[in-house]
Formats: C-alpha cells, sequence, structure tokens
C-alpha cells in the first residue's frame, strides 16, 4: 500500500508536469495573430478610460508603452477576489470564490509540506516548538491552509453544483465533467479534513509521507490519510482533463490577446514572422479564393466573385 | 432550449415575441404601436433557410435535395477543420483556440450582449449558445472524440443540415462588438467566434450575405466601391461637392484628387458620398481653412475605405487593404487618414497591420485626433452658441472598444457643443448602435426589421433616455456619430421608429457639428433635413 501510494503519487505528479507543459508548449507555438486586442488595454497612458496611443496623430513616433507592473497587479486583482464576478453576480461569485480559495490553499498546502519535508530531511525541525523561524512558519502554513481549504473547498463545491443544477442558464451549458469536478473537489476535500481530524492536527503524516517519498523509505498510511493521499494523486492526474490551467492560460489570454497591441515595425521580429506566415498556402475551397496559393498571392485575385 | 436543438427538424426553432422585447422609455412605452418584425413571404419559406428565428440575414438557398445537403454538411466540416489549422487560418488561430477551450460556462458575459437582453433574453441570442454548438461540432467531428468521452463533456450534438443552416445565421445575430469578451475574466471572445463561424461559411462554402460579399468587397475591388460609385461618378460627385459648398459657404474651394505626393491621403466610406456629402464636404472645408496638404484618391477603391473583409472574410480583408496601401504609395502621401467609419478605421489601422509587411507598411492613422487639434489649434474661429442644442455622442464600438479612440471626438464635443450629454453607457462600456459588423448595410428581406426592432433597441433606448427631459418634437436633437455605418443603422432605426418626427432627434458626424461651428459661416450648416 505504502509503495503503491507513493509510485501513484510520483506519476500524479510527472503526468500533470508533463500534460500542462504539452498544453502550455502547444498553446505559445500557435501562430502569430491578427491583431485583436480590446481596450482598456492596460499599459497604455490612457487606461483609465480605455484610451490608446490611436488618440494621437503620429502614433507611430511614440514608443508603445510597457507597464507590467500594472498588468499583474489587474492580474493578481482578479485572482484575488474575481472583480467582475463580484460586481455582477453576488451568489455565483461567493461560492465560486470559496471553491476557488479550496484549490488554490490545496495547491499551497502541497507546496509548504514539500518544503517541510525539504527542511525536515535538512535537520530543521518543523513543528510548534520549532526553534527556527523557518520551521516554526510551514508548520503554521501546513496547518492554516491544509484546514481552510477542505473547508472551503467542500463548500465552495457544493455551493456551485447547487448552482448548476438549479440555475437554467448554467444548468443548460454544464457537462457530467463539472458535477464530477465539484463532487471530486468534495470527497478530496472530506478526506482530508477526516485525516486532519483522525490522524492529526498537526499534518505530520503528511510531510512524513513526503520525506519518505525523498528518501524512497515509504512511511506507512492508514485509513483516512491514505485516501486522502490517494485521491490527492488522483486529482492531480485529473486536472489536465479539466479547463483548471485557465490560472495559465487567462495570462496568455490577456498578454498575447486582449492587450497585445504590438504594432508591425519594418525589420523588427514581429515582421519576421508575419512574413513568414504569409507564405503558407491556402486551402479554403470557396470560389473567391485560389486553392493551394500563398496567403501573399492571393491579394491579387479579385475576378472572381 | 437545449444546445442540440439547433439541428431540430422543425419549420421554426425561435419566434420572437412583441411583448417579449424590453420596453422603451417614453414615447415609446405603448409595445402596441411599435412597427412588428414583418413575416417571411410564402415564396421566400419555400426558397430560404429561415428557421431559426424567422428572419433572413444570410439568404442561403434551401438545398434541393438529401444530397445536396450532406455535400454542405461535408464542406462546413471541411472548412471547420481548415479553421483549426496554422496554415489557413494563422489569422485568428490562437484566439479561436483559446476561446474554444478555456471558456467556464460561467454565463457572466451573457447580459453585456444588447442583442440577447433587448431580445428578452432569448436563448438562442445568448453569446455563449453558438459557441458551445461551435464547440461540441469540434469535440464530436474534428478532435473526434469517442462517446464515452462525448457524453462526459457534454459534446453529443448530430450535425444536419438544418442545424448548420441555423449556425449560418446565428452567426449574423451578433454585431461582433465584442462587449461581451469585454466582461470574461478569462479573456473567452464569443463575438471572436461569430466571425469565425462566418469565415467558415465564406470562405470554403461560398456563402455570404451579398451586400458583404458580391456587392460589398467583390464589388469594391472590381468597380471601385461597394456602393457602385465608379470613378467616372465619383468625379461628378465632387463636382457636386464643390458646387455645394459655393452655395453653403460662399466660398469655391478646389478638392484636391490624386495629387502626388500630398502628405495626406484621406479615405472616406463612399456611402458618404452618396447619403451624407455634407460630410465629406465638412472634411474639405476644415482642410482648406486649416491649409492642409491633402488629396482624395479617384483610384478603383481608393476613394472607398470600406473594408468589408474584417467581418466575414480574412482574405478578402487583405485583399481591400492591400489595395488601399498600393493607392497610397503610387501617390506618394506620407500617411492614409481614415474619415468618419469605425470599421475602416479598425481594418486599416489595427487588424491589417499584420498583413502589411516591408514596404506596403505605410503609416495610417485616424482623421478624429487630426479633427481634435484643428479645433485647438486656433486656426478655426468657432462659436459654440452655433451648435446650441442637445447633443450625444455614439461611441462606434470599432474606435472606441476595438482601437481606444475615446476622447479626442469628447474634447471636440465639450468645446464646441454647450448643450452636450453622455449616454449612459458610454466610452468602451458602450452598446453597439445594432448596425455592427455589417447589418446597417445588409437589407435581405425582413433582416432590416429585425435589425430595428432587436439589435438597434438598446441604442434607441439610450438616445430617448439621455434626451428624456427635452424628447418634445419641437426641440431640435443630434446624436452625434462617426461612423458611417452607424449612421446608416441610426437612420433606419428612425425611420423605423419614426424618432425625427416624433421625437425631433436628428443624427449626423462630428465633423458637420464642427464646421456649423464657423464664426463667419453666413447660414447653418447642418440644415435639420431628414434624408
Amino acid at each position: 500500500m505504502n509503495t503503491f501510494l507513493a509510485v501513484l503519487t510520483y506519476f500524479a505528479y510527472c503526468f500533470i508536469i508533463g500534460a500542462y507543459t504539452v498544453k502550455i508548449v502547444k498553446y505559445l507555438r500557435l501562430p502569430t495573430h491578427l491583431r485583436w486586442e480590446l481596450y482598456p488595454v492596460i499599459h497604455e497612458n490612457a487606461y483609465h478610460y480605455g484610451g490608446s496611443r490611436f488618440e494621437n496623430r503620429e502614433w507611430w513616433l511614440s514608443p508603445r508603452p510597457r507597464r507590467l507592473f500594472r498588468a499583474l497587479k489587474y492580474l493578481l486583482r482578479d485572482y484575488l477576489y474575481f472583480e467582475t464576478y463580484l460586481k455582477k453576480d453576488m451568489t455565483y461569485w461567493f461560492f465560486l470564490y470559496l471553491s476557488h480559495v479550496g484549490f488554490i490553499l490545496l495547491m499551497f498546502f502541497q507546496g509548504v509540506t514539500i518544503l517541510g519535508a525539504i527542511l525536515s530531511l535538512n535537520g530543521i525541525q518543523v513543528d510548534r516548538l520549532s526553534p527556527f523561524l523557518s520551521g516554526w512558519l510551514v508548520y503554521i502554513l501546513m496547518q492554516s491552509s491544509g484546514f481552510v481549504s477542505f473547508l472551503t473547498g467542500m463548500a465552495g463545491n457544493l455551493g456551485l453544483f447547487i448552482l448548476r443544477r438549479t440555475r437554467l442558464d448554467l444548468r443548460t451549458y454544464a457537462t457530467p465533467l463539472m458535477y464530477f469536478g465539484y463532487w471530486f473537489h468534495i470527497l478530496l476535500s472530506f478526506a482530508g479534513f477526516f485525516a486532519w481530524f483522525y490522524e492529526g492536527y498537526d499534518f505530520s503524516w503528511y510531510r512524513k509521507f513526503w520525506e519518505g517519498l525523498f528518501t524512497l523509505e515509504f512511511t506507512s498510511l492508514t485509513h483516512w490519510s491514505a485516501f486522502f493521499v490517494f485521491l490527492m494523486a488522483l486529482h492531480l492526474i485529473y486536472l489536465p482533463f479539466t479547463r483548471a490551467i485557465h490560472y495559465i492560460t487567462r495570462l496568455f489570454a490577456f498578454f498575447l490577446i486582449r492587450w497585445d497591441d504590438e504594432p508591425n515595425i519594418k525589420g523588427s521580429e514581429l515582421e519576421r514572422r508575419l512574413t513568414e506566415q504569409l507564405n503558407y498556402r491556402i486551402n479554403w475551397s470557396a470560389p473567391h479564393i485560389i486553392t493551394g496559393k500563398k496567403w501573399k498571392d492571393q491579394v491579387q485575385r479579385v475576378d472572381r466573385s | 432550449m437545449k444546445i442540440e436543438d439547433l439541428g431540430k427538424k422543425t419549420d421554426l426553432l425561435t419566434e420572437l415575441k412583441p411583448d417579449d422585447l424590453i420596453p422603451l422609455p417614453h414615447p415609446y412605452d405603448n409595445l402596441a404601436g411599435e412597427p412588428p418584425i414583418k413575416g417571411l413571404t410564402h415564396d421566400q419559406k419555400e426558397c430560404y433557410e429561415a428557421s431559426l428565428d424567422g428572419i433572413v440575414a444570410i439568404g442561403i438557398p434551401k438545398p434541393k435535395g438529401k444530397e445536396e445537403e450532406e455535400a454542405l454538411v461535408g464542406r462546413f466540416l471541411s472548412g471547420l477543420e481548415k479553421l483549426l489549422t496554422p496554415e489557413n487560418n494563422w489569422t485568428f488561430l490562437m484566439p479561436l483556440h483559446h476561446s474554444l477551450e478555456y471558456c467556464v460556462k460561467c454565463q457572466i458575459c451573457n447580459d453585456y450582449c444588447p442583442i440577447y437582453v433587448a431580445s428578452g433574453k432569448n436563448e438562442i441570442y445568448r453569446p455563449t449558445y453558438r459557441s458551445e454548438v461551435l464547440r461540441r461540432i469540434v469535440d464530436k467531428y474534428i478532435k473526434k472524440k469517442g462517446k464515452l468521452r462525448l457524453k462526459i463533456s457534454g459534446g453529443d450534438i448530430e450535425l444536419n443540415w438544418p442545424l448548420i443552416a441555423r449556425l449560418g445565421e446565428l452567426a449574423y445575430r451578433c454585431t461582433l462588438c465584442r462587449r461581451c469578451a469585454m466582461a470574461c475574466p478569462l479573456g473567452v471572445d464569443n463575438g471572436l467566434i461569430a466571425h469565425e463561424i462566418r469565415k467558415i461559411f465564406s470562405q470554403e462554402l461560398g456563402i455570404a450575405p451579398k451586400e458583404l460579399h458580391e456587392l460589398g468587397t467583390v464589388q469594391q475591388l472590381r468597380v471601385g466601391s461597394s456602393t457602385g460609385i465608379t470613378p467616372k461618378a465619383l468625379s461628378n460627385i465632387i463636382q457636386f461637392m464643390e458646387d455645394d459648398i459655393e452655395e453653403k459657404t460662399g466660398r469655391r474651394i478646389k478638392i484636391p484628387v490624386d495629387k502626388e505626393g500630398a502628405e495626406i491621403l484621406l479615405l472616406h466610406n463612399a456611402g458618404e458620398f452618396l447619403s451624407w456629402p455634407e460630410n465629406t464636404e465638412a472634411f474639405a472645408i476644415l482642410f482648406d481653412i486649416a491649409g492642409i496638404d491633402w488629396t482624395l484618391s479617384s483610384e478603383l477603391a481608393g476613394y472607398d475605405a470600406v473594408n468589408y473583409g474584417v467581418w466575414y472574410d480574412d482574405v478578402q480583408l487583405a485583399r481591400v487593404a492591400t489595395r488601399h496601401v498600393e493607392i497610397a504609395k503610387r501617390l506618394k502621401v506620407k500617411k492614409i487618414n481614415v474619415g468618419e467609419c469605425g470599421h475602416a478605421h479598425k481594418a486599416m489601422i489595427v487588424v491589417a497591420d499584420r498583413v502589411l509587411v516591408g514596404e506596403m507598411n505605410i503609416p495610417r492613422e485616424s482623421s478624429i485626433p487630426l479633427l481634435r487639434d484643428l479645433v485647438f489649434s486656433g486656426k478655426l474661429k468657432l462659436n459654440p452658441q452655433r451648435n446650441n442644442f442637445p447633443v450625444t455622442l455614439h461611441d462606434p464600438c470599432n474606435m472606441v472598444r476595438l482601437m481606444g479612440i475615446v476622447n479626442p471626438q469628447r474634447e471636440i464635443l465639450r468645446k464646441i457643443c454647450p448643450d452636450f450629454r453622455e449616454m449612459e453607457p458610454h466610452g468602451v462600456d458602450n452598446y453597439c448602435c445594432g448596425g455592427g459588423s455589417g447589418f446597417a448595410i445588409m437589407q435581405s428581406m425582413n433582416f432590416p426589421d429585425w435589425r430595428s426592432s432587436v439589435s438597434g433597441r438598446m441604442k434607441l433606448k439610450q438616445i430617448l433616455e439621455v434626451f428624456k427631459d427635452v424628447i418634445s418634437p419641437d426641440i431640435k436633437k443630434y446624436v452625434c456619430a462617426p461612423c458611417s455605418n452607424c449612421k446608416g443603422q441610426i437612420r433606419d432605426l428612425f425611420n423605423h421608429f419614426k424618432v425625427n418626427e416624433r421625437c425631433g432627434i436628428f443624427y449626423g458626424g462630428l465633423v458637420e457639428l464642427i464646421v456649423n461651428a464657423l464664426e463667419d459661416l453666413k447660414k447653418p450648416f447642418i440644415e435639420w433635413e431628414w434624408h
């Protein structure tokens, strides 16, 4: 059992890292698209009312503004309290927020537990009485993030499930996978909560499990803690099949599409990529298109409708 | 209504009932007095696909038999497959991939759609509806997910000709205003999906509204303009404009045409020459006073800034943009300046930026900042009291939300119109006029009625609300719409509801208000004549 859980956990982490990497690389390798930005564009000087450089004559003479900090602040603000939902749909926001807090804290809990294991393996005591600040802090963070994530995960996902079933606009578009996702997270949180309750409030069992994963001396887990570790691994394997990666792709959507106002400047890297893409051959079959010719050669075709 | 119902074998999937539409303010608060959406004739129903909502935007001829239906379904799928390849759709593949893959179906975007809201929240107009249909087709027929995976991911859908024909029509129930996209916290763009569906129909099946394709981009490239104006006709129009300017201002102005080496090539939407020549005349008057070195072009397509390709076909978009730039290069002008036309702004300055490489990439800018700088330059003697009537501003989506030109037009209006008032919401949060993405020029069967009753309803509501304290027809009021297509839509909307007659509201461009404010003009430039 111990070996099985260990191998499953190794596999789960490798799988999620691999699957997410493939998804991200696939996304980033998509070709440069035509400009399709939507204002307000975050780095613009007149961002506060949605203005752009096009409000000035000879706009190309002024440099394209860059404001990474403002962009990150904007995205972080939405990550932290989901402003759009808060303004528009308070009930949905409430449960969505709880479920996301549950998910983020669950991932954070994994991170601090792994950190705790590393510290412990390096001789740093990780508990309430630790003489090391790092050991004490990791202990506190593990305890609080684990506990809160289980409670919010249960409440948030249950609330979302009820909303999805009872509101027609949400139900029409809901899928069995969504319902499965809610219940999976509820079950996982439930298992975590009981493991915390029965196996130890300090999660030392989980930290020791991770120490075993590093040293290949797998520790013994029982009942709820084994069930939690099992579900946690399955959850990681399950995530790439969901839209949970929107935490990351959302960044791409904003930086590479919605705020992408990079002008095509002569001699630039962008122009080089576009020139290459204009050499792609088109296979569209409508009568006004010359099937098989390159994009750049299509522009001369005007004699047929 | 379920997603899969779009393929249901029925004569009419949904019917728009007048009582479902959102109410309008006074004096339109009595729905009984509202002009109805005309039903289709028996022949129209027999000949064209109209089973979505009883409205015909494209006019897809009904297939003659099962075989033809199956062939069309096959071609649709072939187009969809191409839409998802970099070679055929590098132009929009990344935004499309994102919108297909990462919508969490939270429905937060729905209430941002003026058509969905104005219709009384008819399910088929929900921004996510058509996207979900396309997503399911992709899952089943392109990704070829098995039965179990489809069941789990909720992606099962049966493809048949009624579904495809309705999906094509449904792509023309969205004005591509992208207000829904602005609302999405995850960056999903349902407007883009409507755009991409249009592309499958045009680029693969050769199906598009004739006003956009045959009479639009094709005619523009072949004859010179989507309006049908030929270079010879243009010459007569310019002569007329010069005479008209002389009559109105007492000044004889020579409008420069094909002037080599001019600083600016001014591109007008040719609709202005035909329907609103006062707009192009006003530009000529102001440029003449300010001593601007400019020219018009009389080359084929060089006198028509429109680029309908931006709404339905990337190849046509590239062709028209390239033609415009070739003309500018032949004239050796320093830059292209786009007149009061929203989509031409967006197409020429922004979207086409990434198809114009090397020497084709010449500077292109909007006329609005130039007008702002002129108004504040001191070169024009302006008397705001000449515009002492209530004025509101309509924000064209292409110019504002999709391009960020928000403030210059407001600076002008604040300076020259003492009773300027903002609609709510405005700026990047504006509502589309209801004529966006080609709707304003599409005159198919009963589509104009739908356009006025449904897609333009929110705009009418806003206009009536902003003028509610001066709604009497005795008080002249002006909706400033610095965009030809928006003006076309507002004209039709006002005609449909008899707004000019019942409320005394007139519409026009921005530049007309500037000329109207000129101190030394003997008579007002704005004539308040409804046409």
